[in-house]
């Protein structure tokens, strides 16, 4: 079987004008599209492993601009909700069905958005921290 | 003194027809905050595409939402498309805004009869949904189903659609646009209608921006926004202009979708008057890879879906974003200040879609 190697992910992505930051810059970069008036669309967030490459894409007109933040898989991310409110919900999407640490979060679900405390821990993740617990007396 | 209450809206409510619950926090009969709550049906579509082959999560997607499938099914098969080299024949690209602009016509008698329910005129309500019905006749004459047409696929579309159906079609559609200059009237004009939705659940453009609200709702706020200048399928030739309004409220969100319907009747005359006459599909070579953005207009508004693919016959990702999902959040700024009697129409007028928000 040929094994399949990845290039590095900015060199793949065809995604439209992808820029990567760094987490340490994430919310000032954030704050910078809120400045333009670009509208917030969505993330997107791609479990490579040992880390987690996040996908910030902003509207500018018809066009997408996107911002790419690397994290080690145990690393804090920041919300972007003090520029962005209405990221609230993706990001404790990536918190709950990913297992990142986003901190801060305007609206924090505290990992029950989706999930109840019967399930398994962060389904979305390729590497499970946790097995899903069982109900008493089953 | 007034009294500050907590009371839950849904997830089992009158008004909506999939769970969604939002605590509101009331001062009397004024609502002061709203908190949504969702993942009541929750079906993890997305882990489901890295499971399956990349050609079966046409189906899978298509069945995200039951009133847009076809939507879903071109956003994933475009991207698809982009990322494996394919050019899509033009009758195909043609026969997609067909389709494409026949839901979003049916969406919106959809919501048009739903939102007349909301404020008790059960009998536009009917109007709207006998009207619906022609569409949904449309459909499955052209594609032999009614909801989830499957005409989608990987490099183009399953089936064509012949001239005598297309004949059909353009005769059904004057009917229709009989019965809709007749009700949509209603909607506009009534005094009961507009005092219920005039001024109701305002959303100010720079709100919409960013609170990253998508679609009608952004559009009602007077923003210059629609995929489908992106000029995907055959709309790079079939050119489109947002319909806008300004006034941000439940009446405004309306008006935009009674327009956008006008605008649907005249880009399928139009795409059926020039429907090339060339393949509808070429077949799909080799395995996709890289990551690629495919972003189309559902009746609801922006639909994006990110694709990730490895080489092999599964994706490494799928995500979708679906356009209530993004509403959600200017849902929340939209019902603080309103009086509890007119959350179900504020609430209605972003066109919720459970099933394309919990996917």
């Amino acid at each position: 079987m040929t094994e399949v190697t990845r290039p590095p992910a900015a060199a793949m992505c065809d995604v439209e004008p992808t820029r990567p930051v760094a987490v340490s810059d994430l919310c000032a970069a954030a704050e910078a599209m809120a400045t333009r008036n670009l509208r917030f669309v969505t993330a997107t967030c791609l479990d490579m492993g040992a880390t987690f490459d996040i996908y910030y894409h902003f509207a500018d007109g018809v066009k997408l601009d996107n911002l790419l933040v690397t994290i080690p898989r145990d690393a804090e991310l920041p919300s972007i909700t003090a520029s962005y409110l209405g990221a609230f919900l993706v990001e404790n999407e990536m918190k709950e069905l990913f297992g990142i640490n986003v901190v801060d979060i305007g609206i924090d679900y505290n990992g029950r958005l989706f999930m109840t405390e019967l399930d398994q821990a962060h389904p979305m993740a390729k590497v499970q921290s946790c097995a899903a617990p069982t109900v008493e007396g089953e | 003194m007034a009294q500050r209450t907590v009371i839950p809206f849904g997830p089992q409510h009158p008004v909506l027809p999939e769970p969604i619950q939002l605590k509101l926090t009331l001062k009397d009969e004024i609502v002061e905050e709203a908190l949504p709550h969702i993942g009541y049906v929750h079906r993890g579509v997305e882990k489901a595409a890295e499971r399956m082959d990349y050609t079966q999560n046409v189906f899978l997607v298509e069945r995200i939402c039951g009133i847009c499938s076809f939507i879903h099914a071109l956003c994933y098969c475009q991207g698809l498309e982009r990322l494996m080299g394919l050019e899509v024949p033009r009758r195909a690209a043609y026969l997609r805004v067909i389709w494409s602009e026949l839901h979003r016509l049916q969406s919106h008698h959809l919501w048009l009869g739903l939102y007349a329910d909301a404020f008790g005129f059960e009998s536009l309500f009917m109007e709207f949904w006998r009207s619906r019905e022609m569409l949904m006749d449309i459909f499955e004459k052209t594609a032999g189903s009614r909801v989830i047409i499957s005409a989608c696929c990987i490099g183009g579309v399953r089936r064509d659609i012949s001239d005598q159906h297309l004949q059909e079609t353009l005769e059904t559609l004057k009917m229709l646009e009989a019965a809709f200059d007749k009700s949509s009237e209603v909607m506009l004009n009534d005094y009961t209608v507009k005092k219920r939705t005039v001024g109701k659940g305002i959303l100010p453009a720079d709100k919409a921006i960013l609170l990253g609200a998508a679609g009608p709702v952004l559009r009602a706020s007077g923003v210059e926004q629609d995929a489908r200048q992106t000029g995907f399928a055959a709309y790079d030739e079939l050119r489109v202009e947002p319909v806008v309004e300004t006034a941000g409220d439940c009446y405004a969100r309306a008006k935009v979708r009674i327009r956008e319907c006008r605008q649907s009747l005249d880009l399928v005359r139009r795409a059926i008057a020039g429907l090339p006459d060339t393949d509808i599909a070429v077949r799909p070579k080799g395995r996709p890879n890289g990551r690629t953005i495919s972003r189309v207009e559902q009746p609801r508004g922006e639909l994006l879906y990110f694709l990730a693919a490895n080489g092999t016959q599964k994706l490494d990702r799928l995500r979708v974003r679906t356009p209530t999902f993004a509403n959600v959040a200017p849902l929340v700024h939209m019902l603080p200040g309103c009086e509890v009697a007119d959350v179900p129409v504020i609430v209605l007028s972003i066109d919720p879609c459970i099933s394309c928000t919990e996917r």
